[in-house]
């Protein structure tokens, strides 16, 4: 069995902040759908903890899905995602019996299996510069932004199923070295200085590799935004 | 890129292109972050710009929790989980 690493253990994963709104009844509405019944929470770990085989199918079973979609944003390879997965169930049974509840369980796993995907994708050196081609360099300014701006809001743009999977696909599109610098900063909303802490890389590379990831990513969705205006 | 305001505007687009991350997130020195938030606001096309270059990642954050809630794991991935867990 392997050991947790010290960069494993330093992984934070920062939820972004979500600005309060005030009367924004849907979004509280939202929030309270999502939130974890911690009690239940509480429960399930005790089961866990127990060796409950049905518990454990269960949990298994909820959480593998999204948990596979999320290692193959980072990792690509399908079968590399899976190892990731596995891997991520087995760190975190290991660990179990040390979550305390200060966190969701599902934020907790989240952590596990990005940090998981990380330590392949540096295993197997995927994470050293790659050049853009040549389409994607040219992303500062695109050519649909004043439509994207006055109809693109994700909603909008993303209530069609299609265009939610292409942009989705579009962002596997990026060279891994963009790709998880975007998904870091962006999507799990980790800092410049813990984005290069994790990469092993400078602050200012991290910057110079976001900046480049998000025109290149805009370049490629811009067809798709195009197409469901 | 937009050219509006002749050579002085030109400049400042580019160096808010240059310059984005660092811009949206406030940590230029205080002049420049000044002097770019003042062309901004001047400055249609910019304004747009950055419109479009926040959105993207809402749109990246949308997708991805979207097609994450679908995802479903291959039934070999699960039963391989959970022999491994039964070890």
């Amino acid at each position: 069995m392997r050991a947790v690493t010290p960069s494993a253990r330093r992984l934070r994963v920062l939820a972004p902040r979500q600005p309060a709104r005030r009367g924004c009844r849907r979004t509280a509405d939202r929030r309270a759908q999502e939130a974890p019944d911690l009690r239940a929470e509480a429960v399930l770990v005790g089961q866990l903890c127990a060796g409950d085989r049905a518990a454990t199918e269960r949990f298994v079973r909820t959480h593998a899905g999204w948990m596979l979609a999320l290692a193959q944003r980072y990792v690509k390879d399908p079968a590399l995602a899976e190892d990731c997965v596995q891997e991520a169930f087995l760190l975190a049974f290991r660990g179990i019996g040390t979550f305390q509840g200060r966190s969701a369980l599902k934020s907790w796993l989240h952590r596990i299996v990005v940090n998981a995907a990380l330590m392949k994708l540096r295993a197997r050196h995927l994470c050293s510069e790659q050049p853009l081609e040549e389409a994607l360099r040219e992303g500062g300014r695109c050519c649909a932004e004043a439509a994207w701006v006055e109809h693109a809001t994700p909603d909008r743009l993303l209530e069609s199923k299609e265009a939610g999977e292409l942009v989705a696909a579009k962002l596997l599109e990026l060279p891994d070295c963009y790709r998880i610098v975007l998904l870091l900063r962006d999507i799990e909303g980790l800092s410049t200085e813990e984005t290069a802490r994790l990469l092993g890389t400078t602050e200012g590379a991290v910057k110079v590799r976001l900046h480049r990831a998000r025109a290149a990513f805009r370049a490629l969705v811009e067809p798709v935004v195009l197409d469901y205006l | 890129m937009a050219s509006h305001g002749g050579q002085g505007a030109s400049k400042r687009c580019a160096e808010l292109e240059e310059f984005v991350a660092d811009y949206l997130e406030g940590r230029l020195p205080a002049p420049a972050q000044q002097r770019l938030g003042a062309h901004v606001d001047e400055c249609p096309a910019c304004r747009a710009f950055l419109a479009s270059y926040r959105s993207t990642v809402q749109v990246a954050k949308h997708a991805l929790r979207r097609s994450s809630d679908r995802a479903e794991a291959p039934e070999a991935l699960v039963q391989a989980i959970l022999r491994s867990l039964s070890r």
